[in-house]
């Protein structure tokens, strides 16, 4: 596989790296981490940035007997981590988020578009996480965003305007924004996807569509 | 009391593998003494009552002595790796909901360049570098960056916030 052409930026990987950013799109990032080295290795640097910001803080001190009750806690019975078991051709850390969740089952949402939500944030007023799967050309109808949206490509390629995104492909599309990404004629197209808050359908008739659809 | 950075961290690293090799409870008594106050001030930082960053600061430290078989001093100083285990039993705690991480090399397609001999040197002087960038920057942002790392914001309030220097802090 080739690398990756389209990255995370800084803004979302200094976000990632202290830790702010919402947890379905740390999803994304972390999972486009796994695909590109190019952000693994800023990632790495933004990682060493946070480290050295803790090693030059202020310290504060610890209660007399902590140390102590750290000790004696040593050998206290480890808790086994949940086991992972990582659902095949997916990327990690996504795999094994997926295969805790529910098994996939694509909905149609029309226009040749599928999805399986993974996360519906917080009753639908938060950040959602959904995989969607285009058909060879299909088109997401024309939307922008009421906040930040993350797409990583996981099979297939679409194009967006004049970019064309692959395998590995991460695209971050700011709020107010509007666009329409449509698969490559070839083949399908998977994405991971997260939205900052439910996107806004730009044409009349959509958002009708969405009411009947309830996408 | 600072010690010289470079020499401390790479010190940390010898506790660190020494705890890893030998369950050294002497090494991991001094990374707590020189990193437990440090986590204590940066859950401080995030708005936590002096308790809870107390409690948090403990269990960040007993993870430190439970992982201390994955840390890489190839791939991180041990301040970076002890800032990561912190970072995220922030994210479990607050949120109850574990960060994703960024999966080991192994299952990654794509393989790192093999690191430098004295990566651990290496690491050092990055992050000594570093310190001493941000210690160089205008203070406006140098705020920037610390209000990036310490505090919860949201990520458009953040992105606003970064004409980031990051150019400056990349070496």
């Amino acid at each position: 596989m080739s690398e990756p052409r389209h990255h995370a930026s800084d803004a979302l990987l200094v976000a990632y790296a202290a830790g702010s950013l919402d947890e379905r799109l740390a999803m994304v990032v972390a999972t486009h981490l796994a695909l590109c080295s190019a952000c693994r290795a800023g990632n790495a640097t933004l990682d060493a940035v946070g480290g050295s910001l803790l090693e030059a803080l202020a310290p504060t001190a610890v209660a007399g007997d902590a140390l102590g009750r750290v000790l004696v806690r040593l050998d206290d019975d480890v808790p086994s981590p949940p086991r992972r078991v990582a659902a095949e051709s997916w990327p990690e850390p996504f795999a094994s988020a997926l295969s805790q969740g529910d098994p996939i089952t694509w909905r149609r949402i029309g226009l040749g578009l599928r999805h399986h939500v993974i996360d519906r944030g917080d009753g639908g007023r938060g950040t959602t996480l959904r995989l969607l799967n285009a058909a060879p050309g299909a088109a997401v109808p024309p939307h922008e965003h009421g906040g930040l949206e993350l797409t990583l490509v996981l099979y297939g390629a679409y194009r967006d305007g004049s970019d064309v995104f692959r395998v590995g492909d991460l695209q971050e599309v700011d709020e107010g924004v509007k666009h329409r990404p449509r698969a490559l004629p070839s083949e399908a197209c998977v994405c991971l996807v997260a939205n900052e808050r439910p996107l806004r359908l730009t044409r009349r008739i959509d958002r009708l569509m969405r009411t009947i659809l309830r996408i | 009391m600072e010690r010289a950075a470079g020499d401390g961290s790479t010190r940390h690293a010898a506790d660190l593998l020494a705890v890893a090799r030998d369950s050294d409870r002497e090494a991991f008594a001094r990374l707590f003494t020189h990193f437990g106050p440090r986590i204590k001030s940066y859950m401080m930082r995030q708005g936590m009552g002096a308790a809870r960053a107390e409690d948090l600061a403990q269990d960040a430290m007993l993870a430190v002595w439970r992982k201390a078989g994955q840390f890489d001093p190839g791939r991180a100083a041990v301040a970076t790796w002890v800032f990561a285990i912190a970072r995220n039993l922030r994210i479990d705690v607050l949120r109850r909901e574990t960060h994703p991480e960024a999966p080991p090399e192994e299952a990654a397609e794509i393989p790192d360049p093999t690191p430098a001999a004295d990566a651990t040197s290496d690491l050092a002087r990055q992050g000594e570098r570093l310190r001493q960038a941000i210690t160089e920057l205008p203070a406006d942002q140098a705020e920037v960056i610390r209000l990036a790392y310490f505090s919860d914001k949201p990520h458009a309030a953040i992105a606003a916030q970064l004409g980031l220097p990051l150019g400056t802090v990349k070496s």
